[in-house]
């Protein structure tokens, strides 16, 4: 305490810096200010703009319905589709990972994962191409089989679209979207596993896979679910690849395979927004706030499950 | 709404430097042009409009090397929220005209620069209805039928309301696939507007830009619904003609014929339309979908332009004015026939929209 | 991950093995050292262990030449030598971990109680059920808790195993381990909760639950504390009743301690692939080698 009063031996009195660290913090803080600005600037734009339609009488809203019957497929939809698309591709993700992590030989290993990630870098138009001109025709044959062999499930119930724009293949090419950055983080976690814990599952003689389960999908559990979280934000907000494919002129429907689905939220601001005017732009907006509302309850979700499990290895750590 | 200056600013903006450069480039030459019109115009709007627009500004530009103009093709509620709003949009295109609260803005606009609203049909282009059924080749059908189609009532292609209209063809036991717009758009408001006047008492939504009907297939954009038309068999849906591409065309039946689209057909339909003012300049049609004269084909969109008489700066207000009359010159409507499958308005209706344009910038 | 024992030469033949047990499971009982007075058990499933002329690689680094040698069933044979000499790289061809190495082979023959380890159509993963390995660092399977690391590997060998039977090998395996006294009341908590010697031993549990013939320890004390070391060692002087017990250490107290046996490996230089220099009796080892370097080695004048 008294030595805190005078000169200090080291020469520098408190609350003196180095000119190097008062730049490095001011321009640190600088741009989280910023972050922080435009965050708030969008929230309170979306915020200000949806109002009037929150005040708008049912039938100068469009299509002539209330609010909630307008946005609730929509948002059903967004949702139904992420959800398609994350359950696709979390099992193909986690299989991709493990394969380049701990099955492929070396040489083919460090090849398949550029390749992967590469995958991320096809802009979505590309997807929604491809969706609607490959994959789709590709399915129409695939869905029928669905229709038939298990229409008593409500997600085959059919009709079959004989186009392929259905939410079946919207599915599948979110699911091709958001597959690289699920297989990333999942891969990168992989090759952390402990080696020691995985020689001690296959000196109790695990077979290679048994020692995956044993060892290395526990040590990655967090990591697959949060990589899925970040999975289904971006597909939650995927636009241009689900417009092109969609045929979303339908309700709330679980059924997969017909021409009537539920649009998503993004999708349909997209197709709307050119020809709106007046009290229908605020309600596209009003049903982007919803969007927004969604992403960022799943981006917290994702956050707390990773703060979560990385205080678990912090404490698996100290006790060790 | 402010979201839409936005966007419409920004977008104008970018042009704007584009058009600047461009500009600055030119200027060695610029009095070769053959005119002494020289700036630069934006216009906002329809995509239905895009390609005949790209097409008149590069006519217009040939023969004036000095103007530049630019058209974003926004959409058309996003042009007439731009061209009301004022800033960089001169002028509009739009499928469907100026009404109520906007025809208001768009005078009181227009007011500010001391000048009145104008707004006159430039495009005339007529929808066909697109249909994939490898068996029938020449597919006809009545307006009841067609609506009975859209209206997802007629399910199979060998209803028999189908096979009446189509007494020679061999009709598959198909399920039919109705395609329609998930954009909202003119196309499906002139769509939709047809099948309401011919077919009252199968199709009972009201015109609408937006598609009335749950649970068919709806896909983006004109290319979006001739891309679906295309995927599957048992397709049916509605395009401008131009894009159709080597899909079926069905024929509808107008009086006692089955008639395809064409272009003179549909500007037979556009000069019978009924003409409707809501001011001294400012023009609309109500296109007669019941007509029974077969010589003119009414299943058609009208797509219009707006200005105004004046501008902050004559000479703007110079170049709008050259350029729309040029837009509906039977040169205009040529170059927008070849490059965007146009019909062109006549000239009997060309000679009685003429003056509206003369008054800009008098 | 070639297996090489396929490639093996015929000339190699089993009469180069000085062997001192012929018929292991007989002798055992017979030739008992002065270290070991007590009688196998009941449970014994200790199997000998014959090496011929072994050579250990890495791609093309030979890391260990020609070892020839024979482990004794109910016996502790401690492995001896500087880093470096191959010792850990040897124990771990015992249990086929060696080839986990990608570009690892090996040459030579390795049996156990008479079956080839390296045979053809061998599976790894059979050797290892039967050959168990405790490992430097304890290593309990972080994300179960102590009853389940136990019946880790007896989940693995039998699919499907009663719960009243499953918790019977677990308490053996824990009272075998001279852990059950102190996790009997949390056998539901993680057990990375343990302390480091509480953690080796719940090692040493869950390999010896899934009932091995050999149990092979790499070093398994030397993170541990004097007074963990010695409660492991007491431990495997309980468990050599039951296993063949082959034993890594750099302590030589601990060789000397713990251990019938003791194999003394060497490199003449570093790059040079290690060998066995000599292998006796503990007590000989220590008191009287044959060979200077063991004498330099075991008296501290070396490494």
């Amino acid at each position: 305490m008294e030595a805190a009063t005078g000169p200090s031996v080291w020469g520098l009195r408190g609350g003196e810096r180095r000119l190097g660290d008062r730049l490095f913090s001011g321009a640190a803080i600088a741009s989280g200010i910023a972050i922080l600005t435009v965050l708030a600037g969008v929230a309170i734009f979306l915020l200000i703009q949806a109002v009037p339609a929150l005040s708008a009488s049912t039938d100068e809203l469009a299509e002539g319905k209330g609010l909630v019957e307008y946005i609730a497929p929509l948002a059903f939809g967004t949702v139904l589709a992420a959800t398609l698309a994350v359950i696709i591709a979390v099992p193909l993700a986690v299989a991709v990972a493990l394969f380049i992590s701990h099955i492929a030989p070396r040489a083919l290993a460090q090849p398949l994962g550029y390749i992967v990630d590469l995958l991320a870098a096809i802009p979505s138009i590309v997807y929604g191409l491809w969706g609607i001109f490959v994959l789709g025709p590709a399915a129409v044959g695939v869905m029928k089989w669905l229709e038939d062999n298990l229409g008593f499930l409500p997600f085959f119930q059919g009709p079959a679209s004989v186009t392929g724009r259905t939410m079946f293949v919207v599915g599948i090419v979110l699911a091709v979207m958001i597959l690289p950055i699920i297989s990333a983080v999942a891969r990168e976690v992989f090759s952390q596993a402990p080696r020691r814990q995985q020689e001690g599952a296959l000196a109790l003689g695990a077979t290679r896979w048994e020692m995956i389960k044993m060892t290395v999908l526990p040590f990655g559990r967090s990591a697959v679910i949060s990589g899925s979280m970040l999975g289904l934000g971006r597909a939650l907000g995927e636009t241009m690849a689900v417009v092109i494919i969609l045929s979303g002129s339908g309700g709330i429907t679980f059924n997969l395979i017909g021409s009537g689905n539920p649009p998503t939220i993004a999708s349909n601001i997209a197709s709307k927004f050119p020809e709106s005017s007046g009290i229908e732009v605020n309600e596209l907006i009003l049903s982007g706030l919803v969007l927004f509302a969604i992403t960022l309850l799943v981006n917290m979700g994702a956050r707390s499950i990773i703060s979560r499990s990385e205080r678990h290895a912090a404490e698996g750590k100290k006790r060790a | 709404m402010n979201s839409r200056k936005f966007f419409a600013i920004g977008a104008s903006t970018a042009l704007l430097a584009f058009g600047v450069a461009a500009c600055g480039s030119d200027d060695s030459d610029s009095t070769s042009g053959g005119s002494d019109l020289s700036g630069d115009i934006a216009g906002a709007g329809s995509s239905a409009q895009d390609a005949a627009q790209q097409a008149w500004i590069a006519g217009f530009q040939t023969d004036n090397s000095g103007v530049n103009i630019a058209y974003d093709p926004v959409g058309s509620g996003g042009g007439r929220e731009a061209f009301i709003a004022g800033g960089k949009t001169d002028y509009a295109g739009t499928d469907s005209p100026f009404a109520d609260e906007e025809l208001t803005g768009a005078e009181d606009r227009c007011k500010k620069s001391g000048g009145e609203f104008v707004q006159i049909p430039v495009y005339i282009s007529p929808i066909a209805v697109v249909y994939n059924l490898p068996e029938v080749e020449n597919l006809q059908l009545s307006p009841d039928t067609l609506a009975g189609i859209f209206a997802q009532d007629i399910t199979k292609w060998n209803d028999e309301k189908i096979a009446a209209d189509n007494p020679d063809a061999d009709l598959p036991d198909t399920d039919i696939t109705p395609v329609n717009r998930s954009d909202d758009s003119g196309t499906t408001a002139n769509f939709t507007d047809y099948l309401s006047a011919t077919a009252p008492d199968v199709w009972t939504y009201p015109p609408d830009d937006a598609w009335p009907v749950k649970g068919g297939e709806a896909a983006e954009g004109t290319s979006g619904v001739v891309e679906a038309v295309g995927a599957g068999e048992g397709t049916i849906g509605y395009a401008d003609e131009s894009q159709a591409g080597d899909l079926g065309i069905a024929s509808i039946k107008i009086g006692d014929e089955y008639v395809a689209p064409s272009a003179e057909g549909s500007t037979a339909a556009a000069d019978e339309a009924k003409e409707n003012k809501d001011g001294e300049y400012v023009y609309s049609f109500d296109i007669d979908r019941t007509t029974t004269n077969p010589d003119a084909y009414p299943l058609i969109l009208i797509s219009s332009a707006a200005a105004c008489t004046a501008y902050d700066d004559s000479a703007t207000a110079d170049i709008v004015k050259g350029y729309l009359t040029y837009v509906i010159s039977a040169d205009g409507q040529q170059a927008a026939a070849d490059n965007a499958g146009s019909a062109p308005i006549s000239s009997d209706l060309q000679k009685q929209l003429q003056p509206a344009i003369d008054a800009i910038g008098s | 991950m070639k297996e090489d024992g396929e490639d093996l030469t015929e000339t190699e033949t089993p009469e180069r093995i000085e062997s001192p047990v012929d018929a292991p499971r007989a002798s055992a009982a017979g030739s008992t050292s002065p270290a070991t007075a007590e009688k196998p058990s009941a449970d014994n499933r200790a199997k000998a262990i014959e090496v011929s002329g072994l050579s250990l690689f890495y791609g093309d680094f030979k890391a260990v030449e020609d070892v020839d040698m024979s482990i004794r069933p109910n016996k502790v044979t401690a492995l001896i030598g500087s880093s470096g000499c191959g010792k850990t790289t040897f124990l771990r061809s015992i249990n086929r971990m060696h080839e986990l190495t990608p570009g690892a082979r090996v040459e030579g023959h390795m049996t156990l109680d008479g079956a080839d380890i390296y045979g053809p159509g061998v599976d790894p993963v059979e050797v290892r059920r039967q050959v168990g390995m405790v490992f430097q660092q304890p290593n309990p399977f972080p994300t179960m808790s102590i009853y389940e690391n136990v019946a880790a590997g007896l989940k693995l060998n039998t699919r499907r195993i009663k719960k009243a039977q499953l918790d019977e090998v677990v308490e053996r395996a824990l009272r075998g381990a001279n852990l059950w006294n102190e996790v009997k009341d949390r056998l539901n908590k993680p057990g990375s909760g343990l302390s480091g010697g509480q953690q080796q031993r719940l090692c040493i549990a869950r390999a010896t639950a899934v009932q091995p013939e050999v149990l092979l320890m790499d070093e398994p004390c030397s993170a541990l504390d004097p007074v963990a070391t010695l409660a492991v060692e007491d431990l495997i002087q309980e468990l050599k009743k039951n296993f063949t017990i082959v034993i890594v250490t750099h302590n030589m107290q601990q060789a000397s301690r713990a251990s019938d046996y003791t194999a003394f490996f060497n490199l003449e230089k570093s790059g040079d692939p290690g060998r066995l220099v000599e292998m006796d009796e503990t007590t000989a080892i220590f008191s009287n080698p044959t060979q200077k370097a063991t004498e330099d080695y075991v008296s501290g004048r070396f490494g």
